[in-house]
């Protein structure tokens, strides 16, 4: 499991969800909690073993944690980092739109 | 919860009431950044390479030039001492039908973002064509 003081950092997240195939598994982890790689790949266009190095990267940024039932590892959605990636947009664009209205007070 | 396809960028649009000249005037230069960027734009020159820092109240950046494009374009990266480094794209468009009007879009990326990126993934215009050429630099 991540520490706190990785969930601080938004890097990791940031990295995990800049991939569009990652992005998509979210998507369908959120949408259908407990898939499988196999599940997963059969909705989309990759295989199963890339399927299976996405799952380790977004496993990596703390956004989703296996499960073994059985003979089958499930997968979900641990989306707690998630909030520090979503903080650092809020306060980077905040600080945009106070340096925005000092330039349109100097012209 | 709901992703954006933008996630990990920040992207700002804004028309400004000044001709594009006069507003390049406050980008292309220390003096006129430190009349709106930060509090203390401590650069030589806006030109590619230059670095030094920035402040902004109280927190002090690393900052380097990474590209200028005269008249339209400057693309720098910044880091907060323990902070996440970033690229900053600022782009300068006139509005059609009005000469004393600059459309500005100001777009700030992580680099860890750009670094996993394959393809740009971040909508079109300026946001697309920035980080594709910054990744040079990354």
């Amino acid at each position: 499991m991540p520490t706190a003081s990785q969930h601080d950092d938004p890097g990791p997240v940031f990295a995990a969800l800049a991939d569009p195939t990652r992005r998509e598994v979210v998507r369908m982890l959120a949408a259908q909690p407990g898939l499988t790689a196999s599940a997963l790949a059969g909705e989309l266009p990759v295989s199963r073993q890339a399927i299976a190095k996405h799952l380790a990267q977004l496993r990596d940024a703390g956004l989703a944690e296996a499960e073994v039932s059985g003979r089958e590892t499930r997968y979900r959605l641990t989306p707690e980092p998630l909030a520090g990636a979503m903080a650092w947009m809020v306060a980077a664009g905040g600080k945009w739109d106070t340096r925005l209205e000092r330039l349109k007070r100097q012209l | 919860m709901e992703l954006h396809e933008e996630i990990g960028a920040v992207r700002r649009e804004t028309e400004l009431d000044a001709p594009r000249d006069h507003v390049w005037s406050l980008v292309c230069n220390p003096e006129g950044l430190e009349t709106w960027l930060a509090d203390e734009v401590d650069l030589d020159a806006v030109e590619p390479g230059a670095a030094g820092t920035v402040t902004e109240d109280g927190e002090r950046r690393h900052v380097t030039i990474e590209e200028v494009e005269e008249g339209r374009r400057v693309a720098l990266s910044w880091c907060a001492d323990g902070g996440e480094p970033t690229l900053v794209e600022l782009t300068l468009d006139d509005v059609p039908g009005e000469e004393r009007r600059t459309r500005m879009v100001v777009v700030e990326i992580p680099l860890v973002t750009l670094r996993v990126c394959a393809a740009p993934v971040f909508g079109g215009g300026a946001a697309a064509r920035g980080p594709q050429m910054a990744l040079a630099h990354a």
